[in-house]
């Protein structure tokens, strides 16, 4: 086998022999498969050889589309098994099981071998054959792999490892209404200054939670406030999985009364205007997390579709950014790695002046104001970036920008978006001069501010100093 | 290679025998029980024998009775690869736009529209087939999403090469042979088969099966057709001794 920098746990390689070709083992087999359930069952294409066929074999086993995979440049050996490696790594595949394993080539073998290893996930490799292939016991040799004469044992050997299912739905907190389509048109209204009954759906949930989150962080760091970035990670997570206007008012107004108990004056901006029906621009609007938005909501199903449309993990990424930021294609395409927490938990985006970037440049001008927006990445979502980070990471280094691993225009991400049924954010005219970024997005324009008692104030953070050696740069420019 | 989406019943008789008819043989009636537990099953049937014993007359026959709409067949003239199924399926299919390029993406494809209803696939000539071509139609069948039965019609060896394959050893619910019609048969089923013989002697049929028909169908279809075209000509109601003669000198002797 070559050399793999797999985990020491990995549960290795198993044979099971099927003399006969029984239906019995191949059906039964294919029945377990569930890549939820950490399963995969690979059914070869027949009369078709070579490493990147196998790639794209396992690709399909794992639920990814395979009808773009040039678009998608996976059509290579090397890179489709990149992929691979990192679906199966995203994922936390348990076993991975390949049928009609006498039949490949031993090249395969040792591929699938290696992407098992490095992922961690378990290889059944089934052969529909009496005896083990000289070819293939010679790949073996020295793997310490387990030979199985009983299908009935193999069966037991998945079920050992298999994980139970995550809940397939998200669950829907109440007075928020996840579909665009139940939304209706209105004046402008405030988001956060709106006049909201305590009693509005949504409302008790905002304070209940909002009032756990503080009391603890009290409880936990008592005496020092909380950051900015984290009262936004709280609030976009309330609203997150909201579209209905009024929905996220009450959450919002829920919370800001369970901050006003705790000494903190929380304020949101305004007002808010709603897209005209039809429109997939957001230009000139508020917005983010929880308000009304012309295209898709990065929930259970559109990960799921984005799963089923896409076999590359950074496009699967971006499409995921783009559903989570609201923002255009274009901005994305500079949003460093930095801007992913280690756990693919949360996304902070940076908005810097020059050129619409998401990171400095050596021209940012450190004086002028930065546009911070912590968003939480929802759990189904967090393996697309997972396996976006695992595919950019060959050996070396990951490249500085998250999404440089592949090519990443705006025709690309369009055109895997529509594979998956997908609608992304509005792709604006460069030309122009207002288009959408971290300025309008309500999370990067809130402020909390102690009352009286403490007036310490929660802000966005003050810009970073520059460097002397970049300052220098800005002097020549300027 | 042809495929072919709902042939007409005259379409099914060799040379496309004008007033012939499809007979109840035993072996027919056999097959069509047999292809309804196929049907009912989901599974692989084979039907196999020497060429002209009516084994494609009868699929197509009961297939039409049992499953008129869910048919969809396909036939291989030389050795084909999985490739040429593929694209004749696509055809038989009805998929519109191009064929994918690569397998992968055509067999995800093939297998979406097999997963749409139930349709029986009928491939005839199976003898023609590669290992690997088996090989694909086990891919298809054993496919979880896919809702097909898969009838292989075959002559020649064709049982053999099946059974050389423990894939479709394994998966073949149902073997039929068809044999040659015996005397008995001959004199039973000949007059119902054609009006030409309807009021022929019955000693004079056995003989002609004896000296050109050889309990095959396709020879006697061969030899109606020779027997519609003398009755005018030589002016008889029905065959004879002469007309018999006329119509085993056309068929290269066999003892005339």
């Amino acid at each position: 086998m070559p050399e793999t920098t797999g985990p020491a746990t990995w549960p290795g390689v198993t044979v099971l022999l099927d003399p006969h070709d029984d239906v019995a083992v191949t059906v039964g087999l294919l029945e377990r498969h569930d890549p939820d359930g950490g399963l995969v069952v690979v059914h070869p294409t027949p009369a078709v050889s070579g490493l990147a066929s196998a790639a794209h074999d396992v690709l399909a086993g794992l639920g990814r589309a395979v009808n773009r995979l040039t678009a998608e440049r996976l059509s290579g050996e090397h890179r489709a098994w990149r992929a691979v490696e990192a679906w199966l790594t995203a994922d936390e595949i348990e076993h991975l099981v390949v049928l009609r394993a006498d039949r490949l080539l031993p090249a395969v073998w040792e591929r699938l071998m290696q992407a098992c290893h490095r992922s961690g996930a378990g290889l059944l490799l089934v052969v529909h054959v009496p005896v083990i292939p000289a070819a293939l016991a010679a790949v073996l040799a020295g793997t310490g792999h387990r030979t199985l004469a009983d299908p009935a044992l193999a069966h037991r050997l998945l079920t050992a490892g298999q994980r139970p299912l995550a809940p397939a739905v998200d669950a829907q907190p109440d007075g928020v209404h996840p579909r665009a389509e139940d939304r209706g048109r209105r004046a402008p209204v405030l988001i956060g200054e709106g006049l909201v009954s305590c009693v509005a759906p949504g409302f008790g949930r905002g304070r209940h939670q909002a009032g756990q989150w503080l009391a603890a962080r009290d409880q936990a760091e008592p005496g020092i406030a909380a950051g900015i970035a984290e009262v936004q990670l709280l609030l976009a997570g309330l609203v997150q999985s909201s579209v209905d206007l009024d929905g996220t008012q009450a959450v919002l107004a829920g919370a800001r009364s369970a901050f006003a108990d705790h000494g903190f004056d929380l304020r949101l901006p305004g007002p808010v205007r709603l897209p005209e029906p039809g429109t997939r621009s957001l230009r000139g609007h508020l917005y983010g997390p929880g308000l009304p938005r012309p295209y898709d909501l990065l929930d259970h199903a559109a990960v799921a579709r984005i799963r089923a449309g896409v076999a590359n993990p950074v496009l699967a990424a971006g499409i995921a950014a783009a559903l989570l930021s609201q923002l255009p294609t274009q901005t994305l395409h500079s949003l460093p790695w930095q801007a992913l927490s280690q756990d693919e938990r949360t996304l902070r985006l940076s908005h810097f002046h020059t050129a619409s970037l998401l990171q400095p440049t050596p021209w940012t001008n450190p004086d002028r104001p930065r546009y911070t927006m912590v968003l939480p990445v929802p759990a189904p979502a967090r393996a697309l970036f997972r396996a976006a980070r695992h595919f950019s990471d060959h050996g070396d280094a990951l490249p500085h920008r998250m999404f440089a691993a592949t090519r990443f225009s705006s025709l690309a991400l369009e055109a895997a978006a529509a594979n998956c049924g997908i609608r992304l954010p509005d792709q604006p005219d460069m030309h122009e001069e207002e288009f959408r970024t971290l300025h309008t997005a309500w999370p990067a324009r809130i402020t909390c501010t102690r009352t009286a008692s403490n007036p310490h104030r929660l802000a966005p953070a003050p810009p970073a100093r520059a460097r002397p050696a970049m300052r220098a740069v800005l002097r020549a420019v300027s | 290679m042809t495929t072919w989406a709902a042939p007409q019943e005259r379409e099914d008789h060799y040379l496309g025998l004008p007033g012939a008819n499809v007979v109840a043989t035993p072996a027919l009636l056999a097959l069509r029980d047999n292809l309804a537990d196929v049907l009912a099953a989901k599974a692989m049937m084979c039907v196999h024998g020497d060429a002209g014993l009516g084994k494609t007359l009868s699929v197509n026959a009961s297939l039409r009775a049992l499953a008129p709409a869910d048919v969809c067949r396909v036939q291989f003239r030389a050795r084909p690869t999985p490739r040429d199924i593929r694209h004749v399926l696509f055809e038989a299919l009805g998929v519109g736009g191009c064929p994918p390029t690569r397998p992968i993406e055509f067999d995800a494809l093939l297998k979406d529209v097999l997963a749409e209803r139930f349709r029986v696939l009928v491939c005839d000539e199976a003898q023609w087939l590669s290992r690997e071509c088996f090989e694909f139609w086990r891919h298809l069948w054993d496919d979880r999403r896919t809702d097909i039965a898969i009838v292989f019609v075959g002559g020649g060896d064709c049982y053999q090469v099946l059974r050389r394959e423990p894939m479709l050893s394994s998966r073949v619910y149902v073997w039929q042979e068809f044999r040659r019609l015996d005397r008995e048969q001959i004199l039973s089923i000949i007059p119902v088969y054609h009006p030409v013989w309807s009021r022929a002697d019955p000693d004079d049929i056995a003989q002609v099966d004896a000296q050109a028909g050889h309990g095959n169908f396709r020879a006697w279809a061969r030899i109606t057709a020779h027997g519609v075209t003398a009755l005018p000509r030589m002016r008889r109601e029905h065959p004879d001794r002469e007309v018999l003669q006329w119509v085993l000198g056309q068929l290269g002797g066999a003892g005339a």
